[in-house]
């Protein structure tokens, strides 16, 4: 049995799809979704609408790490699709794209190949130039150090730690590099130039600390935080304990870098 | 006018978080406004006296059915709205002090430290979870 599927921008034109196309197209959806940072009821709900548009009994399942999708085809055959979610960057834009998507592929606004075609421009959509992305942490910096109570020279200084650490981010996620060495590697960054800008500028000194907090705070896990705690409410436990893992991982690679620096910087003397 | 300085400064911070987060770019200046309005709404609660940690509570209960609402309107995943909300309240000097004072050998201040830091971590949580058990009907008026 296929299940036919009409095209409503030209009702006369018929298309039958098989089983296997809407599960590829149902797990691309999924996969762009995931590897940009959705939380898991998003993924499994925007996987399951696109195939219940068009397969008999499917139910799919999500986790940060991987997607599975199941099945009957026409001739009563279960089909699955496993796929594993490896690489991970948090893109938003991404997110919002391929849910914009999936509605309108489920209300029939668009067909099958159509819809492939345009997950593949979503999953090839560019980030912010990197200049940007540098100027957007070095802003970042800045207000936060000014709401944890910093003054104006430490502002300007945690702007200037901001977009050095933005130079570090956008090139070592270039490279690869694992979230756990670019958080290390941030860490260690920002307390090298606190205490280099204390060592030269005084005024910046009895700031030391609002400096570091405020130009820490882009780094921060603040999405992998949120998406924990709305895996949890949808009762998906286990995307929630490991995403809330994740995230203190996070937060100690962050502290790691920063201590590391700080505990070399004390031993040779220069003590703030 | 300090409060003004501070929704600002707030606005920019969170605006600058969800480029980061490449939220989409017709989105980012709703971002930036969560971010300064949650922020804005703590800062006057703590200045009439009310405690920080249930300021924060507060504050971000109210970021979150903000970004409910505006998800329903905007047609827009609710993170992108709710990450650059919460993002001040986000314990980020609760890290470092903790790996100050355990690095400077103050276990007693890095323990009171760490667990006030998992204290704010379980209050933004407390706060969105709150919201989000709200049933969804409550903001599925626009079809």
């Amino acid at each position: 049995m296929l299940y036919p599927r009409t095209n409503n921008r030209n009702p006369e034109q018929v298309i039958t799809l098989s089983t296997k196309q809407v599960m590829q197209l149902a797990v691309l959806a999924g996969q762009i979704m995931m590897e940009s940072g959705a939380e898991t009821y998003r993924v499994e709900d925007t996987m399951k609408r696109i195939m219940n548009a068009s397969t008999r009994s499917g139910e799919p399942f999500a986790l940060p790490t991987g997607l599975f999708a199941s099945a009957e085809d026409e001739t009563g055959q279960v089909v699955t699709l496993v796929y594993r979610i490896k690489k991970r960057s948090l893109h938003l834009g991404k997110v919002a794209a391929v849910n914009d998507l999936s509605r309108a592929y489920v209300k029939g606004r668009l067909t099958l190949p159509e819809a492939m075609e345009r997950l593949a421009v979503i999953e090839a959509m560019p980030r912010y130039p990197d200049a940007i992305i540098m100027a957007a942490m070095a802003v970042t910096s800045a207000c936060f150090t000014y709401m944890f109570g910093g003054a104006a020279v430490s502002c300007a200084v945690s702007f200037l730690i901001g977009g050095a650490l933005g130079l570090h981010v956008t090139f070592s996620q270039g490279k690869g590099l694992a979230d756990v060495l670019v958080n290390i590697g941030g860490g260690a960054i920002i307390a090298l130039l606190t205490l280099g800008a204390c060592l030269v500028c005084a005024g910046a000194r009895p700031f030391f600390d609002k400096i570091i907090i405020g130009s820490l705070m882009p780094l921060v896990p603040g999405l992998k935080f949120t998406n924990a705690v709305r895996d949890v409410i949808e009762g998906d436990f286990l995307s929630g304990a490991s995403r809330l893992m994740d995230a203190l991982l996070d937060a100690a690679a962050i502290a790691a870098g920063i201590g590391a620096v700080l505990s070399l910087g004390a031993y040779w003397g220069f003590s703030l | 006018m300090s409060v003004v300085i501070q929704f600002f400064m707030a606005f920019f911070g969170a605006l600058g978080f969800s480029i980061v987060f490449n939220a989409p770019r017709g989105e980012l200046l709703v971002c930036g406004l969560a971010g300064g309005a949650g922020w804005t709404l703590y800062i006057l609660l703590v200045q009439v006296g009310v405690p920080s940690f249930f300021s924060a509570f507060i504050a971000t209960a109210a970021v979150t059915l903000a970004s409910r609402t505006l998800a329903n309107l905007r047609r827009m995943p609710l993170t992108v709205f709710l990450v650059s909300g919460i993002i001040p309240f986000v314990p980020g000097a609760g890290i470092y002090y903790t790996m100050y004072y355990t690095i400077t050998g103050d276990t007693a201040a890095a323990s009171l430290k760490g667990i006030e830091t998992f204290k704010m971590a379980g209050v933004i949580g407390v706060g969105i979870m709150l919201v989000l058990a709200l049933p969804g009907e409550f903001f599925a008026w626009r079809k």
